[in-house]
C-alpha cells in the first residue's frame, strides 16, 4: 500500500503524522511526507521519505504582521468556546472567518503541487492533517480515500466553514466531500468536547516533538521538584524575541520557590532571556518528551502537542496562554482536573502578577487531586491504541 | 517496554536497525537510538531520540583506522568463498580479520563507559545491537537483561569476533564473559543472500530499506524513454577514502557513456564535486535516499556494501557490482550467485580491457531479461518475510 501523508508546513500539524506514518512504513507500507519547502528541514528530521511541495501561504508582510497582531491582541474568549461558537461575538466570529481563509490560502499553495505528486507517485490513501484542506483537494481529485488526522483538543472549532473553502474545491472542479473517509483522533477522549463527538478512530498520543539528542544530566537525581518551562515553536516564530516575554516572567516567577527551573526552547529564544537565576538549566531544542519524564510540573502556552506531551508523561500542567486557539486545550485540561490555565492578557497589566504564577506552580507541585487526574490523564492515553494498531484499519480504506 | 538499540558509528550497521525502533516506538515502547559521535547527526535526522556516545576522540582507535584502512583498500580479490572457508587464508588474510575484529573490540570499549552510565540511569528492557556492536553484548551481559543481535546483510558473515583474542578481553575488562548465544538474532537479510553459518536460526525480517533521510526528487522523473542506470557507492569509503573512493565509479560511468542509457548518480554533495566533468546524460541526485531514486531505475551499479544490495534487492533492481575490498566481494558474490546481477572486482578492470568489461556486463544486465526475473523472485522473498512491525510482538515476547 502507498500512503501519502501530508500537513501544512507548521510543527503542530506535521510532528503528530509521525508515529502514524513511521507505523505504516515498519508495517512495509510505502510511505511520503508531503508539505511546503518551509518545512523541508522539519520533515527531513523525522526520518521519513520527504516530499516537498508548492510553497507556503502567499501573505504581503505587512497581511502576515497584520493576521498576527489580529490573534496575538484578543482578550480572552469564552471558556471552551468551540463548544459554543453561535455565542461568539462579530468581531471573534470575523477572526475565525479570517483565519479560515488563511488555511485555504496554505491549501491553495499546496494544491497543484500535491495533486501533481500523487497523479504520479499514485497513492491508495491520503491521511492529512485536519486543518490541511490541500489533502481533501488531492484524495477527492484523485478519488481515493483521506483519512483526517486531528492534532489535538484545538482541532475544534473547524474553521472551513468560509465560502473559500468551496472554491479552493470548485477551482480545482471538483467538490467537497461530506465527510472524510475516516477521521484518527490522538486526542484522549476527556480532552475532546463531549458536545462535538464525531466518529473517530481513537489512537494513542506517542509523542514526536522534533528529533534530538537525549539531555543526559537530567537523569541525575533531582534534590528539588523540577518545573519545566516552554512555549513552543509557534509563537516564536510568529512574534520572534517578544514571544519570551511571558516565559522569562514566569521565570523570575519563579526564582524564590525551592524548585529547579529546566527551560526547553530554541537557541535564539535562550538568548532573548537574558541572564538566567541561578537553578535555571536549559535543554535548547530537546525534544520535550525527553525532558518531561524528569519533572514535576511544566509551564506552557496551550499548545495541543505541548499538552497533549505532559499529558502523556502525567505530570501537573500550567498554561499561560496568549491568544484563542491555545486556550482551547488548557479549557480541557482543567475540566480534566490536570491542570491551570492562566490568562496572559490578565496577568500581563497586574503588578503583583508574579505571586499568581507562583501559587500556581505550588499548587501544582502540592495537590494531590491534580496529581491523580494527571495520573489518570496519562492511564488514559495508555490504554489507547498505539499508532501501530492503526495500520490494520488504513489498510482496509486502502 | 525500555528498548535501546545501539550500534557502533557507521551507517551500514546504525540504518538497519531504525525501521524495527521505529516500530517499536509505533507500538507505544520508549526507545532510544545510541550511537557514537561521528555519526551524531545521521541519528538525529532518523528522527528517534538519540542517545550520542564516545563523545572524546579515541586516539587509540584512529590509530588502528590509520593502519586498517590503507590495508582494507590495497587487498588483491580473495577466494569467493572465503566466508565459509576461513581455514583456506593465508596467513596474511587471517592477520587482517584479526586487525578488524581487534579494531571491532576497540570500537567497543570506547563506547562503554557512555553505553554503561545510560543504560544504568535510563534501565532498559532489552538491547537491540547490530551484530558487530559488541558493546551491546556487553552492556546487556551487565544489566543481565536479554540482547538481541541485528544483523546487517550478507556480509554479517563471517563472524570477526572469533579471529581475535581481544573479544574475549573486551568482555574481562568488564568484569563479564561472553554469552554463548545472543537471547536471540533478528536477520533482515532475505535467505537467499544470507552465507551458511553454525549460528542459532535467526528471526527473519523483511528488509525495509532506510538509506539516510532526505527528500524525494522532484519533480517525479518520469517515464524513460532509454534504460535508467543508477550508480552509488555508499558512504564508508566516501568516510574513508574521502575523493578516491569515488575512482571505480568514475571509471564505470565513463564506460557507460557511449551506451543509450541515462545515468543517476546517487552520491554525498561532497563526493560528487569529486567526479566533476560527468558526461552529458548524466542526472545528479546528492544526497537522496537511495530507495526513493531506484524505483525510477533498471539497474544499479554500486560497491557491494549490504545496505546497498538490499535496497535494490527489495525494488527488484538488477545490480552490477564493483568491489574493491573483502567484504564487499562477499555480497558481490551473492548477487551473482543468485542471479540478479553481476560481479566485477575493481582490482581486475583497471588496465584498458576494464572500461570494455563494465560496458558489457551493463549491456548484457540490460538486455537478458533473466537478471530482472531473478530480481523480482528477490523482491517477492523479501516481501514475504514478516515486516519490523511484526517482529515487535516477538521482541516484546522475549522481554515478558
Amino acid at each position: 500500500m502507498r500512503v501519502l501523508f501530508t500537513a501544512v508546513a507548521g510543527r503542530p500539524h506535521l510532528f503528530p503524522l509521525v508515529p502514524l506514518a513511521w507505523a505504516c512504513r515498519a508495517a512495509g507500507h510505502e510511505v511520503r511526507l508531503a508539505s511546503a519547502p518551509s518545512a523541508a528541514e522539519i520533515i527531513v528530521h523525522t526520518g521519513l521519505p520527504a516530499v516537498v511541495i508548492g510553497s507556503g501561504p502567499r501573505l504581503s508582510d505587512s497581511d502576515r504582521a497584520d493576521l498576527v497582531r489580529a490573534v496575538y491582541g484578543q482578550p480572552p474568549w469564552p471558556r471552551d468556546w468551540p463548544a459554543t461558537v453561535t455565542r461568539l461575538d462579530d468581531g471573534q466570529r470575523a477572526l475565525l472567518a479570517r483565519l479560515g481563509r488563511y488555511l485555504v490560502t496554505a491549501a491553495d499553495a499546496m494544491t497543484d503541487g500535491l495533486i501533481s505528486f500523487a497523479r504520479q507517485w499514485k497513492p491508495d490513501v491520503i491521511v492529512h492533517d485536519a486543518i490541511t484542506y490541500a489533502g481533501e483537494v488531492a484524495a477527492q481529485k484523485l478519488d481515493i480515500p483521506n483519512i483526517k488526522h486531528n492534532f489535538g483538543t484545538a482541532t475544534q472549532p473547524r474553521l472551513h466553514t468560509v465560502p473559500e473553502y468551496q472554491e479552493l474545491f470548485h477551482k480545482h472542479r471538483t467538490m467537497p466531500r461530506t465527510t472524510p473517509t475516516a477521521t484518527i483522533d490522538p486526542t484522549p477522549p476527556s480532552m475532546r468536547f463531549p458536545t462535538l463527538a464525531e466518529p473517530v478512530l481513537d489512537m494513542r498520543y506517542v509523542p514526536y516533538n522534533g528529533s534530538g539528542i537525549v539531555p543526559r544530566w537530567l537523569a541525575a537525581p533531582a534534590h528539588r521538584p523540577r518545573v519545566c518551562v516552554t512555549w513552543g515553536h509557534t509563537a516564536p516564530d510568529a512574534l520572534g524575541e517578544s514571544a519570551v516575554d511571558p516565559y522569562r516572567m514566569v521565570i523570575d516567577a519563579l526564582a524564590p520557590l525551592d524548585v529547579d527551573i529546566v527551560v526547553v526552547t530554541t537557541a535564539a529564544q535562550l538568548d532573548e532571556l537574558g541572564p538566567l537565576p541561578p537553578r535555571v538549566r536549559t535543554a535548547p531544542s530537546a525534544p520535550l518528551h525527553l525532558v518531561l519524564p524528569h519533572c514535576d510540573a511544566i509551564v506552557q502556552q496551550g499548545g495541543d502537542g505541548t499538552t497533549l506531551t505532559a499529558a502523556a508523561a502525567g505530570i501537573p500542567q500550567l498554561a499561560i496562554t496568549c491568544k484563542p486557539d491555545a486556550e482551547i486545550a488548557p479549557g480541557r485540561l482543567c475540566a480534566a482536573g490536570a491542570g491551570i490555565h492562566l490568562y496572559y492578557q490578565e496577568l500581563r497589566p497586574e503588578p503583583r502578577c508574579e505571586p499568581i504564577v507562583r501559587d500556581a506552580v505550588s499548587t501544582l507541585l502540592t495537590d494531590s487531586a491534580i496529581a491523580a487526574a494527571a495520573g489518570r490523564l496519562r492511564v488514559e492515553i495508555g490504554e489507547m491504541p498505539a499508532p501501530a494498531d492503526l495500520v490494520a484499519a488504513i489498510e482496509k480504506l486502502g | 517496554m525500555r528498548v535501546l538499540f545501539v550500534a557502533t558509528g557507521a551507517l551500514p550497521h546504525l540504518f538497519p536497525l531504525v525501521p524495527l525502533a521505529w516500530a517499536c516506538r509505533a507500538a507505544g515502547h520508549e526507545v532510544r537510538l545510541a550511537s557514537t559521535a561521528g555519526v551524531a547527526d545521521e541519528l538525529v535526522r532518523t528522527g528517534l531520540p538519540a542517545v550520542v556516545l564516545a563523545t572524546a576522540p579515541d586516539s587509540r582507535l584512529s590509530q588502528v583506522r590509520a593502519r586498517l584502512v590503507p590495508l582494507i583498500h590495497s587487498q588483491p580479490p580473495w577466494p569467493l568463498d572465503w566466508a565459509t572457508h576461513p581455514e583456506s587464508l593465508n596467513d596474511a588474510k587471517r592477520e587482517y580479520l584479526r586487525l578488524l575484529g581487534a579494531a571491532l573490540a576497540l570500537g567497543a570499549d570506547g563506547m562503554l563507559d557512555d553505553l554503561l552510565s545510560f543504560a544504568g540511569q535510563w534501565r532498559p528492557d532489552v538491547i537491540v545491537h547490530d551484530a558487530i556492536t559488541y558493546a551491546g553484548e556487553v552492556a546487556a551481559q551487565k544489566l543481565d537483561i536479554p540482547n538481541i543481535k541485528h544483523n546487517f546483510g550478507t556480509a554479517t558473515q563471517p563472524p570477526l569476533h572469533t579471529t581475535t583474542p581481544e573479544y574475549h578481553h573486551l568482555f574481562h575488562r568488564y568484569h563479564t564473559a561472553p554469552r554463548a548465544h545472543p537471547t536471540a538474532t533478528i536477520d533482515p537479510t532475505p535467505p537467499t543472500m544470507r552465507l551458511p553459518t553454525t549460528e542459532r536460526i535467526p528471526i527473519s525480517e523483511r528488509y525495509v530499506p532506510y538509506n539516510g533521510s532526505g527528500a524525494a526528487p522532484m519533480p517525479v522523473p518520469g517515464a524513460r524513454r532509454r534504460p535508467r542506470v543508477c550508480v552509488t557507492w555508499g558512504h564508508t569509503s566516501a568516510r574513508s577514502l574521502g575523493a578516491a573512493a569515488a575512482e571505480p565509479y568514475r571509471l564505470a560511468i565513463d564506460a557507460m557513456a557511449d551506451l543509450d542509457a541515462q545515468l543517476v548518480v546517487v552520491t554525498t554533495a561532497a563526493q560528487l564535486n569529486a567526479v566533476s566533468d560527468l558526461p552529458p546524460m548524466v542526472w545528479t541526485a546528492p544526497d537522496t535516499p537511495l530507495h526513493l531514486v531506484l524505483p525510477h531505475c533498471d539497474l544499479l551499479v554500486h560497491q557491494g556494501g549490504d545496505g546497498t544490495t538490499l535496497t535494490a534487492a527489495s525494488l527488484g533492481v538488477p545490480q552490477l557490482a564493483i568491489t574493491r575490498k573483502p567484504d564487499a566481494e562477499l555480497v558481490g558474490a551473492r548477487i551473482a550467485a543468485a542471479g540478479i546481477g553481476k560481479h566485477l572486482r575493481y582490482q581486475e578492470i583497471q588496465d584498458e580491457q576494464g572500461p570494455a568489461a563494465v560496458r558489457r556486463a551493463v549491456a548484457e544486465l540490460l538486455s537478458d531479461r533473466s537478471y530482472l526475473t531473478a530480481a523480482v523472485a528477490l523482491r517477492e522473498e523479501i516481501e514475504r518475510q514478516p515486516p519490523p512491525a511484526s517482529i515487535e510482538p516477538e521482541l516484546a515476547a522475549l522481554v515478558g
